[in-house]
């Protein structure tokens, strides 16, 4: 059996620089994932072929020494000496897979990496301008396509952002592309009309506070809110048109009641026309008949009469019915004054003028209402006493309270009296 | 029996009156134009029935003061009468008890006959509400929730703002409106609900 030993010293020699070639490549190799790319895996798997492939280098070496020196070998030497051959070259061969192992893991690590370099390139090519200050505003690191937007857009170089901020700020509030504005983002339109939208933020590394400058094209997105706000306007007006349409719609009605009461008249008035001719016509025309004309005649006057279209002055013939209503329940009103000067306030007048009477009605019995409308520099006073009997613990309820608060939304004010006569007392300033 | 007409309409009123002067059984009491002013007459205990229209003057609904009355003095008869085909008027006039309705110019009924059954007891109701063309259906073919969804719409409100009213999600309502245009066949949801208006099925001024 061929050992170590028994093979030329020249071979022996060359096995040990092969196997010394194989330890400085791993060597380098673990240099290089130490130093360049740290990956604690790796790197285990690396140290420990290179921990086997020293050990063997070491046995090796001590051999050759000792057979240099024509050394008597023992121990571990000599066990190392017995060993065949074939197992020598067996581990050789073995260290060769391990060294191809260990580059290629240094080959798979060399390609997943970024290197500086890599990150640089893409920073710069970046079709988004990005840039980096520190906090007295010092550009630290900007891109490309940063520095080209401040170029085009100020005409000079990205140095300093405080002052390339507060400009695009004035350039913002002239253009005036959005209502709201936002304390760290800035929308301006360049000359092509894109829109570009550059926001600003504070980032923390290491402890250190740095500002970040993103600028990006937002010309897509500002088109669409745009549109969608030019839509919603659209939609606002048409809503509104349909609630002017809808709080038309009762006076429309009634047009259309008067249009639809007038056909039916008119066709009225052409059948009694009609009947008419022929009783005339007719040879055998008896009083019975003529007195059904009559009849028939007076029926469409009647109708007639009440065709005629209603007077003006809406405020008018509202207070004069609330009126008419306190007399046909049998209140006697006796109105001082014309109502006219509340116009403007007619509704809510009326409106009291109502729970008032009712009041007096239902908790005072009341049957004679004095309506006094006292017409001052500074106001206007509507002042509406009854002969009811007055309440011992008079309190405003909901009705009441109601009103109180509609008078005092449209500026007027509202109290009582309850000394020897009950008295509501309504006032509006001029 | 003592009537009350409550109707702004001259025409109306006229008619109303002249309807009732041919029946010994009713006088008429007053006719005013505003349903605010019918509570006097209640008060005074001058009146036995009112037929009560539902857009008064003075932009007073007369719902709403039929409801008041029934509730202070359920006695009074009540018969709401309209030429509005608007759906919500009918529900309206159930909840609060009124014992007719008539419609002025769908009527099945003449009005005397409404107020004889109603004088004797009964609650007369149409048996369902006019049906109107909108687009390529019938107004009696949309659900309730669907009539309020319109009417919310009718009165400028956004989606969300009617998904708050009604207590249902966004995307429901838009469900509804997706289900009323392909109903009616309108692709623009403002001309669905103009129709709507137009037509008088949704009345928001009085309700």
């Amino acid at each position: 059996m061929i050992t170590f030993d028994k093979i030329p010293l020249y071979l022996q020699n060359l096995y040990i620089i092969i196997l010394m070639i194989i330890a400085t490549l791993m060597l380098i190799l673990v240099l290089m994932e130490v130093f360049w790319y740290f990956k604690t895996f790796a790197l285990t798997v690396t140290l420990l072929l290179f921990g086997i492939m020293a050990v063997d280098i070491i046995g090796k070496l001590l051999l050759v020494r000792r057979q240099y020196e024509h050394l008597e070998l023992n121990g571990f030497l000599l066990h190392l000496e017995c060993t065949p051959i074939y197992l020598h070259l067996l581990l050789l061969g073995m260290e060769l897979i391990y060294l191809l192992i260990a580059a290629f893991i240094g080959y798979w690590i060399w390609k997943h990496q970024f290197s500086l370099n890599s990150i640089r390139e893409a920073f710069a090519k970046l079709p988004t301008g990005v840039c980096f200050a520190s906090d007295t505003g010092d550009v630290l690191l900007s891109n490309n396509a940063a520095n080209r937007f401040v170029w085009n857009v100020l005409g000079c170089e990205l140095l300093n952002i405080t002052p390339v901020w507060e400009r695009l700020r004035q350039i913002e509030n002239e253009q005036q592309l959005s209502n709201q504005q936002s304390l760290n983002s800035i929308k301006i339109m360049l000359e092509d009309y894109t829109v570009k939208e550059i926001n600003r933020k504070i980032i923390r590394v290491d402890n250190k506070r740095f500002v970040e400058i993103i600028v990006s094209d937002v010309t897509s997105l500002y088109n669409l809110s745009e549109e969608v706000k030019n839509n919603n306007e659209n939609l606002q007006n048409i809503r509104n048109e349909l609630k002017e349409l809808s709080k038309n719609l009762v006076k429309i009605n009634h047009e259309e009641e008067v249009v639809r009461h007038k056909i039916r008249i008119h066709n009225d008035v052409g059948n009694t026309i009609l009947a008419t001719r022929n009783v005339l016509n007719s040879e055998n025309c008896s009083r019975s008949d003529l007195l059904n004309i009559s009849a028939q005649w007076r029926n469409l006057a009647e109708k007639l009469i009440g065709m005629n279209g209603e007077t003006s002055e809406e405020n008018s013939i509202q207070f004069k019915e609330i009126l008419d209503t306190a007399e046909q329940v049998g209140v006697k009103v006796t109105l001082h004054g014309d109502f006219k000067s509340f116009d403007e306030h007619a509704f809510i007048v009326r409106q009291v003028l109502r729970e008032t009477l009712i009041n007096a009605i239902r908790h005072g019995q009341a049957d004679e209402m004095d309506i006094y409308v006292n017409d001052y520099f500074d106001r206007t006073e509507l002042r509406i006493t009854n002969n009811g009997t007055i309440p011992e613990n008079f309190n405003e309820s909901g009705g009441l309270k109601n009103l109180r608060e509609g008078l005092v939304r449209e500026g007027g004010t509202l109290s009582f009296e309850t000394d020897k006569i009950f008295t509501t007392i309504i006032n509006f300033k001029k | 029996m003592r009537v009350l007409i409550v109707d702004d309409s001259r025409q109306s009123k006229f008619y109303l009156e002249s309807r009732i002067q041919t029946s010994p059984d009713y006088q008429v009491v007053a006719t005013i134009a505003s349903a605010a002013n019918a509570e006097l007459y209640c008060i005074r205990k001058s009146v036995d029935m009112i037929l009560m229209d539902v857009c008064t003057a003075d932009n007073t609904s007369g719902l709403e003061v039929a409801g008041k009355i029934k509730k202070n003095y359920p006695d009074i008869k009540i018969i709401i009468v309209t030429s509005m085909p608007e759906h919500s008027f009918i529900k309206k006039a159930r909840e609060y008890n009124c014992e007719g309705f008539w419609y002025k110019e769908y009527g099945e009924m003449d009005i005397l006959e409404v107020m004889d059954k109603v004088k004797n007891g009964r609650y007369v109701y149409p048996s369902e509400s006019p049906v109107i063309e909108i687009g390529y259906c019938k107004s009696s073919e949309f659900s309730p929730r669907e009539y309020d969804v319109v009417r919310l719409l009718a009165d400028g409100k956004s989606r969300q703002e009617i998904a708050d009213e009604l207590g249902i999600s966004s995307r429901t309502v838009r469900f509804y409106i997706d289900e009323l245009k392909s109903k009616t066949g309108y692709e623009d949801t403002m001309k669905m609900v103009a129709e709507f208006v137009e037509k008088k099925l949704v009345i928001n001024s009085i309700r």
